[in-house]
Order: structure tokens, then C-alpha cells, then sequence
């Protein structure tokens, strides 16, 4: 199962998620838009940290990886929100 | 502040960024000073945010063709096709910046607007990154924090052609290219455009180098970059910022 969601964040950027599932399993998660993070790795560790997760799962695992990152025009609940989108 | 000025006219897209990276690992090391840079782009490029994917963003096939570069930023943001415009960075330790982000965005455009004062075009910040004149965007800029300092570069549009701009950033779809056109030409705008006359890169530099001076309270020294910039901005054009590793990542 793979599928992409693109949107653009009111008031924010645009930010595109693209998941591949197996079952509620995350295989692979790819984050991207012309949103800012700070530090920006912060995204790529998010990614790596999704791979093989469990959809119920992800709010957590997001909120846990991006605690201590700044975000300007996207926020995490966009991110979970376009995660599960994209998976279903 | 005392910060060095490097004005180095064109360079292409790998060593622009190369450079804008090997003077932040300087700044950070205490082997360079707080430094502004202003530059332009030849050949034309492509640059795209940190986390764009190349792909959805750029039209490789016309790139390829007619001699722009394509490269990614260290900094966020969005893909912009560098053409008629000038470009700076400035780069500095975090402890002479606002700390928060929004403030520092700020902080830096401020010399932007003093500067397209001193050429006759009113603007204003558009948080979080922009600046506008007439409410249409004449200046974007994207900033990075690493190294215990600051990274903030952008544009200053002098000329812009939205039609050839499309030539190489892609739209959504080619059923509403026409349309992406249209609201680009409405929300873009650059100072000949406000002006009705060309402005050359030579005399922007010279009022943003006021604007910047008179707006974070410069001691402005004009300089070059050091051998060892120089050769490190090289060595990362060609080891990182002109390799499809890097480029394609996203």
C-alpha cells in the first residue's frame, strides 16, 4: 500500500507526505515541502524513526522526535494527520 | 557589529552554496569573521529548499537543456530560479542574533527594506520569510541555524520573467500551468517592475550594503574569501552540492 498527500497548511507551507504500509506497518515515510525545521536532520530522524512503526503509533512517535525541534509552516498534528492520510 | 563584506559577483550555483557553507564553518570556528556576502548566479540555477523533493519541484529535462544548475539548499524554504537578482547571506553567531527565529528573520530583512528604500522601492516584512512591495513578493529568504550560528541567505528580485521562471519549476499540472502563471505574475513582483527601469546588481549591492550597514548596526570591511574558504567551498561544491547524492536525496 503506498499513497501521497499533498496539502498546504493554512497559514503555513506546503507539505507533502508519502507513505508505503504493510497492513497498519510502516515501511518507508518521506516528509517533504517548503516548510523549515530546526535543526533540519530533525525531519530525516522523524522518517527513519516512523519506518517500521505501527500506524497506531505514529502521534507518539512524532511528538517524541520533534519535542525539542522548531517548526514554521507545518506542525505536528499536519504531519500525523498527512501520515494516516496518505497510509489509508 | 564587525563583519566582513564579500562581494563576489557571480559564481555558479555549487560554489555559491559551497561557499555560504565553508564561511559558516569558519564563522563557527573563530577562524572567520561575522560575514555579508553579496552574489549572483551564472549560469542560472535552480535551488530547493532542504526538504524538497527534486523531482516534484524542477523540470530536470529543461535544466539539463538549457545549461541551468539545480542544486539544494542547506536551508528550508521553497524552489526559486535564480536569475536577474542579487543574493546574500549573512552569517554570524547565534549571540549576535535575535534568538527567537521569526525575530531574526526580521532582524536581517530589516536591512533589505532600508536597502530597497535606498532604491526608491517601499517594502515590507511578510513573515515568516518574505518581503513585499504593493503586497507582491520582491524578496524571499530561508535560514539555517548549525554550528552555534546563523545562516540566513536570500533574494532581492531585480528582474523577473514568470514565464521562463516556469520553464524550469514545475506546476502541479500542465492543466493548471496557465493559472500558476497568472498567480505567480500576481503575487511576484521586482524592483524594475516597481520602478520601470533596470536597477544593475552593482547599484543594489551598493544600497543594501547601507540597508545592512544601517539596519543591524554593521561595521562593514570589504573582504575576500580566505584561501582556506575558498579551497574548503570548492572542495564542498564538488564532494556535496553538485552530486546527485545530495541533490536527489528528497
Amino acid at each position: 500500500m503506498r499513497g501521497t498527500v499533498v496539502r498546504k497548511i493554512p497559514g503555513g507551507k506546503l507539505l507533502r507526505v508519502s507513505v508505503e504500509c504493510d497492513g497498519d506497518v510502516i515501511r518507508r515515510v518521506a516528509i517533504n515541502g517548503d516548510f523549515f525545521a530546526h535543526p533540519e536532520e530533525a525531519v530525516e530522524s522523524l522518517e527513519k524513526a516512523l519506518a517500521g512503526a505501527r500506524l497506531p503509533d505514529v502521534r507518539r512517535i512524532v511528538e517524541r522526535e520533534l519535542a525539542a525541534v522548531k517548526l514554521y509552516g507545518v506542525d505536528g498534528n499536519s504531519l500525523v494527520k498527512a501520515v494516516w492520510e496518505a497510509a489509508g | 557589529m564587525k563583519c566582513r563584506l564579500i562581494d563576489g559577483g557571480a559564481s555558479d550555483a555549487y560554489y555559491n552554496m559551497g561557499l555560504d557553507e565553508s564561511i559558516l564553518e569558519c564563522v563557527s570556528a573563530g577562524r572567520s569573521p561575522p560575514t555579508l556576502r553579496f552574489y549572483a548566479w551564472r549560469p542560472p540555477a535552480v535551488s530547493i529548499g532542504y526538504f524538497q523533493g527534486i523531482r516534484e519541484e524542477v523540470d530536470l529535462d529543461s535544466c539539463f537543456r538549457d545549461g541551468v544548475d539545480v542544486v539544494r539548499r542547506l536551508t528550508g524554504g521553497g524552489a526559486v530560479y535564480h536569475d536577474a537578482e542579487l543574493t546574500y547571506s549573512i552569517i554570524a553567531p547565534e549571540s549576535a542574533m535575535p534568538e527567537d527565529i521569526l525575530e531574526s528573520y526580521r532582524h536581517v530583512c530589516k536591512g533589505l527594506i532600508i536597502g530597497l528604500a535606498e532604491l526608491k522601492v517601499k517594502a515590507e516584512f511578510a513573515s515568516l520569510n518574505d518581503i513585499t512591495s504593493g503586497g507582491r513578493k520582491i524578496s524571499g529568504n530561508a535560514q539555517t541555524r548549525r554550528m552555534g550560528c546563523v545562516l540566513q541567505h536570500g533574494t532581492i528580485i531585480l528582474s523577473v520573467d514568470v514565464e521562463r521562471m516556469f520553464r524550469y519549476l514545475k506546476v502541479p499540472s500542465e492543466k493548471v500551468r496557465d493559472k500558476a502563471v497568472s498567480d505567480v505574475k500576481a503575487r511576484v513582483t521586482s524592483v524594475k517592475d516597481v520602478l520601470s527601469r533596470d536597477i544593475p546588481y552593482s547599484k543594489a549591492a551598493d544600497a543594501f550594503r547601507k540597508g545592512f550597514s544601517k539596519a543591524l548596526r554593521l561595521e562593514l570591511t570589504d573582504g575576500r574569501p580566505s584561501p582556506a574558504e575558498d579551497a574548503r567551498a570548492r572542495e564542498l561544491a564538488e564532494a556535496k552540492y553538485s552530486t546527485l547524492e545530495w541533490n536527489s536525496r528528497r
